[in-house]
């Protein structure tokens, strides 16, 4: 019997079409003997790094193309060779980009080095005028294959025999209908056709297709055929760079070198020969890499848009330092410079930078203009589906209502994976008196089967490509909703594809410290430069990061890191560089031991070898430099070796690898004597680097930022917090952060027609809020206000207002609820009633110049008495999402009364000089962390505020398991439990837990 | 002549009605709901069931864990339609000129009949002591001068200490001042609840003492309705039953669903019986009317016109089928449909032939006589055999959904897809009213 190979095939990536993942098909493939497999998903390359990669482990030879579908033309196309891979890409690209395209056209143009198969009569026809070579015609089992055959012979076309793959295995096709249907927006009972695959398009072995074969054998030896022709060994970094191309970027390395120098002396005063020393070895390495353009590219922007954080290892480059780029100095701060750059680092170094928020899109933009959206192109992300996700849109297919699904998603954190769903369900006490009946227990069934189902692309955070030459010869390029070209490899596929990127970064808390000096410049005519501001010294800054007083700082907000340093009771900028690295995901069994040992001085490093690399840290590794260097010390990796095992600890497919380098660690350090129990508890500390981590650079580079937000706190408190808020996308609710404005003594002020600005504003002691927080109010309608307002001055009354403005009545409405006019000192309902008068005078065309009629009208008005007080606040919440005026827990006064409670402000107080009293607090939530204990048992640590001050509270397993479906942020809690000290910080450790209301 | 309207209410009618041939259940928190099925929803509450928080449209499931000693009773609608045609039978007694405008709510017209049974609140007190003690039905009996203060006269009534509260001529406007504005019909319907709230209006006295100038710049074209109601003003009279202008067939879905076959069978269902019904009744409708309530209970409409007056279920079919197309923006499951045939007109008034001679375009070429046989002896099986033992083959399947690949009907879904041979009533809950309102219990 004849060979044959799978030449049409799909998988995950196949955009809501493909329900097999590559490992799948590769492990289907070779099962079935399989010597070469094809993929081509729809439209698209997404998966073809990731691909070639997987199919090496399989032994497999990878074929890559694509099917190109248009409303009217299909054709499969195959990479022969590298032209036909730079022809593919820009089919791809204008298939996607240009809303004329014509497949027919484009294959006619750019069909070299590709091999074309279909059954898309026209197109057939038309490119049998051209060359019949690399032309086949598509025969598949239930696709009209006779009709296919006999056009086949009549155009003479080579048949060639597909199956349309679209799953590994048969029983997967119900999952393809359900991807189909919510690709479409539709149910399953009212699919078309048309849109969906055959139920038989399963990866079959050869015996089971050559029977439909029998009057056309030759198309089943043509697939051999045309696997032995196309391209199965890939180098990608040589295809995206073809040798003897000049750089993408414009710079060379004399000019980096005359502009580090310039500021060398700009930043240091004098060049030491310690920074001369360290500027040169940089230069050596930039010059072998030929990195000059690169940093030459990101100082630009950076000149362009000053107030910038760089962030990563970048930090640690003195060359970065000197052009503006970062902001720590690397040589006073010892940052590691080879976890940047090495010679010996076969990856390209990223250089990442992060803007304010809103200055992020000129940046980009900039750079567009600069390098032409013809070379440039952002990262995507490959939008796919987690659990909660997958059983939101399978539900929906259902039919089931929203409020239903968010029944059963509310319950779901968004790190679970859809294949943990049943887990979930089935473990979490969250879900424990969840009965789900029908169709439930099937929606389940089908949404734990979704994951790696590409649905679309999204723009990645900040990754930048930029080419030398089109870029569309390179990658697909897709054009994202905001209309910035993106490729189509996510993060990952662009670094194995070997692809230099740069990174911009939005940043909250960079927009807040320029929102905040203008402020000040404003409010007190201070001028604060950014680039040479050293907050590190302050005395009152110092103090705030002790007390872990740092609620709206950046980085040093969340409950576990204002803990942190409360039970550090360091105020220095070395300790918040370890404080900020030490907080992160798996490495919580460490922070308690870090603090016992900077508390009390003792402590070793896990061996004598690592005592140098560890003394900073107390003989804990907190930074990702520490894993490179431990492994090189006492397993004898190489730093390249290193780097690699810090990188594949924080990769979402490291199983296989990480077994690898833990099996090369145990022996190397077996090797060196190390026993068994020792090397054990030394990987741990490796792997409470999974998931995320940092490196000291990048640590200090955001402790700078830190430190200028708490020293923005401790001097200009109203400015700062007005910021803080009105950047929004902080930690907290606005509602927590106007809490934190009560408690540092702030006023907080009703928004006000005549005095309000957009954003909330602060001076002195008090923050106003801004129109912003009012719900439902066009931004064009505050724009052309603020501009009347500017030209013409304050209104005068409310009339004033209504003639003078272009507010709907249902916008005014909610002015008049979130009390804009209470300055005029009219009840609330009369301004209602004036503003109707005045629409309905203005709906007919009744002159609103004679004042004296008008005032007339308004005097006649009925009687209407101001609304009561608790309405009032109601009023508040639904204008302003928020209550301002109080704190929430003060509209339960009679509550609060009948039963004694421990103020939140006393917390420390009592429970230092107490420890483990019982007492009962009461709370509104802030904030919670749900983890899991060791043995896998969910808790959760909660933020709680009273009206004098805001407590942490620990909902350990057994008590988490009895109130977990009680938490909610919209009613007030009480508390019943155990004060507990820690370090000198008092936390709650909740018993019982009842709503007061 | 002076009018005296009385608007008897029978608060939870549903439960009551099963209350009386279960008495034992009087004290219990009861619900009716599908017993059988997976997502069945509540469909009527007792008393002692809302003290619990369980509401009307719930999940069954739900109001269960909430509740452990509910007591869930399947619904039966001949019980209910047994027990409405008895309370209308008794008020024909003391008046013909009835009003039923949902289960367990009448209006009776009094007028006139003083003669006869002595004042209006005599012959309501009688009626209302005769449904408490041999009944044993709880019911508020609002008598006024027309139907807006009787109506309120009835909902203001104690709950379970159900009263008569009569409102003497002229004393409209003064019953009405202290009791909260959100009980005028035009708040609800127009939405206003927001508005008066804002405005502080709190009591009926005060709309009543603005001038319907000021109320206009506010309330709109709605200004004078409200007024009028504030003032205890209504002139609407009471429609009889017989004075009908649409014909409404209703289905609440056992298990929701939103499988489009079962959506189209159950509309060509509904359109059989409602069709059933105009030809009882000798009418024919201008206009179909479809309304859907899916189960997070957002409600959807669309209205056909017929090309001409027609009482046929083929002729009915395709419109009633079009306006679900149309109706129906959202996939999210539905819950309960209501067909209305609309602007009926009597045989007579259209002229026979023009609600018959539309069978000349049957497609499928039978010709008039043979098509209006068949269905009449239909209409004449199912009255002797009952429903369901006979129909259209077209009822059953909707047609051209057949599926080009066998296997696809073996995905999920499949029963669901699967060609349906027996009829595919679901055991919701399907009834019939006279009065073209799609607003259900």
């Amino acid at each position: 019997m004849t060979d044959f190979t799978h030449l049409h095939v799909h998988s995950t990536y196949s955009p809501m079409r493909g329900t097999s993942t590559v490992t799948a098909l590769l492990e289907k493939a070779q099962s079935l003997g399989q010597k070469h497999l094809a993929l081509t998903d729809t439209n698209g390359l997404y998966g073809a790094v990731r691909f070639v990669s997987e199919a090496q482990n399989y032994g497999i030879r990878p074929l890559l193309g694509a099917e190109l579908i248009t409303d009217h033309e299909s054709a499969l196309a195959l990479i022969r060779n590298e032209e036909g891979y730079s022809h593919l890409c820009q089919i791809l690209s204008d298939r996607h980009a240009d809303t004329t395209f014509s497949l027919i056209q484009a294959l006619e143009r750019w069909r070299g080095g590709l091999v074309i198969i279909s059954d898309c009569e026209p197109l057939l026809r038309r490119l049998c005028r051209g060359s019949r070579k690399d032309l086949y015609a598509e025969l598949s089992p239930g696709y009209h294959m006779h009709a296919a055959l006999s056009l086949a012979a009549e155009l003479r076309l080579p048949p060639v025999a597909t199956n349309r793959v679209h799953f590994a295995e048969a029983p997967e096709y119900s999952l393809h209908r359900l991807l189909r249907a919510i690709d479409l927006n539709t149910t399953l009972s009212e699919l078309p056709e048309s849109e969906l695959c055959l139920p038989t398009c399963d990866l079959k072995p050869l015996q089971t297709l050559a029977p439909f074969y029998d009057h056309a054998p030759q198309a089943l030896s043509n697939t051999q055929r045309i696997a032995q022709d196309c391209m199965t060994e890939w180098d990608f970094p040589e295809l995206l760079h073809p040798s003897g191309e000049d750089s993408a970027l414009t710079g060379n390395f004399e000019m980096l070198k005359q502009k580090t120098y310039a500021g060398a002396q700009r930043r240091y005063g004098k060049v030491t020969p310690e920074v001369f020393e360290r500027v040169h070895k940089e230069f050596d390495i930039i010059r072998q890499k030929h990195m000059a353009p690169y940093f030459l590219t990101v100082e630009d922007v950076v000149r362009h848009y000053p107030i910038t954080c760089g962030r990563g290892s970048a930090a640690s480059s003195i060359v970065a330092y000197c052009l503006g780029v970062t902001h720590v100095d690397p040589i006073a701060h010892k940052l590691f410079l080879e976890r940047f750059i090495n010679l010996e680092r076969l990856d390209p170094p990223d250089i990442d930078v992060d803007f304010p928020w809103d200055e992020r899109d000129n940046v980009l933009d900039r750079l567009f203009w600069k390098y032409s959206s013809r070379r440039t192109a952002m990262v995507c992300n490959h939008i796919t589906f987690k659990a909660r996700s997958a059983i939101r849109e399978v539900a929906k297919v259902y039919g089931i209502p929203e409020v239903e699904i968010a029944r059963v998603t509310k319950r779901i954190s968004s790190f679970i994976k859809a294949a943990g769903i049943h887990e979930h369900l089935k473990n979490h006490p969250l879900c424990r008196d969840l009965q789900l009946k029908q169709p439930w227990p099937e929606i389940l069934r089908y949404a734990s089967q979704l994951g790696e189902h590409l649905q679309s692309l999204s723009l990645h955070c900040g990754g930048v490509l930029i080419f030398p030459e089109a870029i569309r010869k390179r990658i697909p390029v897709e054009v994202s909703r905001k209309g910035i070209p993106l490729v189509q490899w996510e993060k990952d596929q662009c670094e194995q594809a070997g692809l230099f990127k740069l990174d911009i970064l939005g940043n909250r808390s960079l927009a807040v410290i320029r929102d905040a000096l203008a402020l000040i410049q404003d409010n007190y005519g201070t001028t604060i430069p950014y680039a040479q501001w050293n907050p590190l010294e302050d005395t009152a800054t110092q103090e705030l990061i002790r007390n872990g007083n740092t609620f709206g700082c950046f980085y040093a907000e969340s409950p576990a890191m204002r803990q942190l340093l409360a039970k550090m009771r360091r105020g220095d900028f070395g300790h918040m560089v370890l404080a900020s690295s030490i907080i992160r995901p798996a490495a919580n069994a460490y922070i308690q031991e870090f603090v016992r040992r900077l508390r009390t001085g003792a402590g070793a490093p896990p061996h004598p070898l690592l005592k140098e690399v560890l003394e900073e840290s107390y003989g804990i590794a907190v930074y990702q430099e520490h894993i490179t260097q431990i492994a090189m010390i006492l397993a004898g990796f190489k730093a390249a070796e290193g780097e690699e095992l810090r990188k594949t600890l924080s990769k979402k497919h490291r199983e296989t690898a990480l077994e690898a380098f833990r099996q090369k660690f145990f022996h190397g350090a077996k090797e060196r004597g190390l026993h068994t129990e020792q090397i054990k508890e030394i990987w741990r500390m490796i792997l409470s680097f999974s998931g995320y981590s940092f490196c000291k650079a990048h640590s200090a580079s955001y402790s700078l930022v830190t430190y200028k937000t708490v020293f923005l706190k401790a001097h200009y408190p109203a400015e700062f917090m007005a910021c803080v808020i009105s950047n929004q996308g902080g930690y907290y609710s606005a509602q927590a952060y106007l809490s934190e404005c009560r408690r540092m003594g702030l006023q907080i002020l009703l928004p006000h027609i005549n005095e309000s600005v957009f954003p909330y504003s602060g001076k002195d002691r008090t923050v106003r809020v801004g129109f912003m927080q009012i719900q439902g109010v066009r931004r064009q309608a505050w724009e052309l206000l603020l501009e009347e307002r500017s030209k013409n001055g304050a209104f005068r009354d409310f009339e004033n207002f209504l003639g003078r403005t272009h507010f709907q009545a249902a916008e005014i409405r909610t002015l008049i609820k979130a009390g804009c006019f209470d300055c005029f000192n009219l009840p609330r309902p009369r301004l209602v009633w004036q503003l109707y008068e005045w629409m309905y005078r203005k709906d007919r065309n009744q002159s609103m110049d004679s004042r004296t009629l008008f005032d007339a009208q308004m005097e006649d008005l009925p009687a209407a008495p101001e609304l009561k007080q608790g309405l009032r606040l109601q009023h508040e919440r639904a204008a302003l999402g928020l209550l301002a005026s109080c704190h929430p827990m003060e509209l339960y006064p009679e509550q609060l009364k009948r039963l004694p409670f421990l103020a939140a402000a006393q917390i420390h107080t009592v429970g230092n000089r107490s420890p483990g009293t019982e007492v009962q607090m009461a709370g509104m939530l802030v904030t919670g962390k749900l983890v899991s204990t060791k043995h896998g048992e969910p808790m959760e640590f909660l933020t709680f505020e009273d009206s004098t001050g805001i407590y942490d509270a620990t909902f350990f397993p057994q008590t988490y398991r009895r109130f977990c479906r009680m938490l909610t942020k919209t009613r007030p809690f009480v508390l019943r439990g155990k004060l507990e000290p820690n370090y000198g910080v008092v936390t709650l450790t909740v018993k019982n837990a009842e709503f007061l209301d | 002549m002076i009018r005296s309207i009385v608007h008897l209410k029978i608060p939870h009618f549903y439960v009551q009605a099963e209350c009386l041939q279960n008495p034992r259940l009087r004290q219990r928190p009861v619900v009716i709901s599908p017993l059988s099925a997976e997502r069945a929803v509540i469909l009527a509450v007792s008393p002692q069931a809302a003290s619990w928080g369980i509401r009307k449209g719930m999940l069954l499931a739900q109001a269960t864990k909430i509740c452990p000693d509910l007591k869930v009773l399947p619904p039966t609608p001949q019980l209910y339609q047994k027990l409405s045609e008895r309370l209308l039978q008794r008020a024909h007694r003391i008046t013909p000129i009835t009003e039923p405008t949902r289960p367990g709510r009448l209006f009776l017209d009094l007028t006139g009949t003083q003669g006869l049974w002595g004042p209006p609140q005599d012959a309501a007190w009688k009626f209302h002591k005769e449904l408490r003690s041999d009944w044993g039905l709880f019911g508020a009996f609002g008598i006024a001068g027309n139907k807006l203060v009787s109506r309120i006269a009835s909902q203001v009534s104690p709950p379970l200490k159900q009263e008569l509260v009569q409102v003497p001529e002229g004393e409209e406007a003064a019953f009405l001042s202290p009791w909260p504005v959100s009980l005028l019909p035009t708040i609800k319907q127009h939405h206003f609840e927001e508005l008066i709230e804002e405005l502080n209006l709190q009591r009926i006295r005060q709309v009543a003492c603005i001038q319907t100038q000021r109320l206009r710049t506010v309330f709109g074209p709605s200004a004078d309705r409200l007024r009028r109601e504030s003032h205890g003003i209504d002139h609407t009279a009471v429609h009889l039953q017989d004075q009908m202008e649409a014909l409404t067939q209703e289905h609440h879905f056992k298990n929701d669903t939103n499988d489009w076959e079962r959506l189209t069978l159950q509309v060509c269902q509904l359109v059989r019986d409602a069709a059933r019904q105009l030809r009882l009744k000798n009418r024919a409708c201008q206009r179909v009317r479809l309304f859907l309530r899916y189960t997070d209970m957002q409600e959807a409409q669309n209205t056909q016109p017929m090309a001409y007056p027609s009482f046929w279920d083929t002729e009915i079919e395709p419109r009633a089928l079009e306006a679900l197309k149309r109706a129906r923006k959202r996939r999210t499951r539905i819950r309960y449909m209501a067909l209305s045939l609309e602007a009926l007109k009597r045989i007579g008034d259209v002229g026979a032939t023009a609600a018959v001679s539309s069978l000349d375009h049957c497609k499928d070429g039978m010709d008039l006589e043979k098509r209006q046989k068949i269905t009449r002896a239909l209409d004449k099986i199912r009255e002797r055999f009952g429903e369901g033992v006979a129909d259209y083959a077209s009822t059953h399947r909707h047609p051209g959904r057949t599926s080009r690949h066998p296997a696809r009907s073996e995905g999920i879904f499949a029963e669901q897809r699967s060609p349906r041979r027996s009829a595919p009533r679901d055991d919701g809950l399907s009834s019939v009213r006279n009065d073209g309102a799609c607003s259900t219990p």
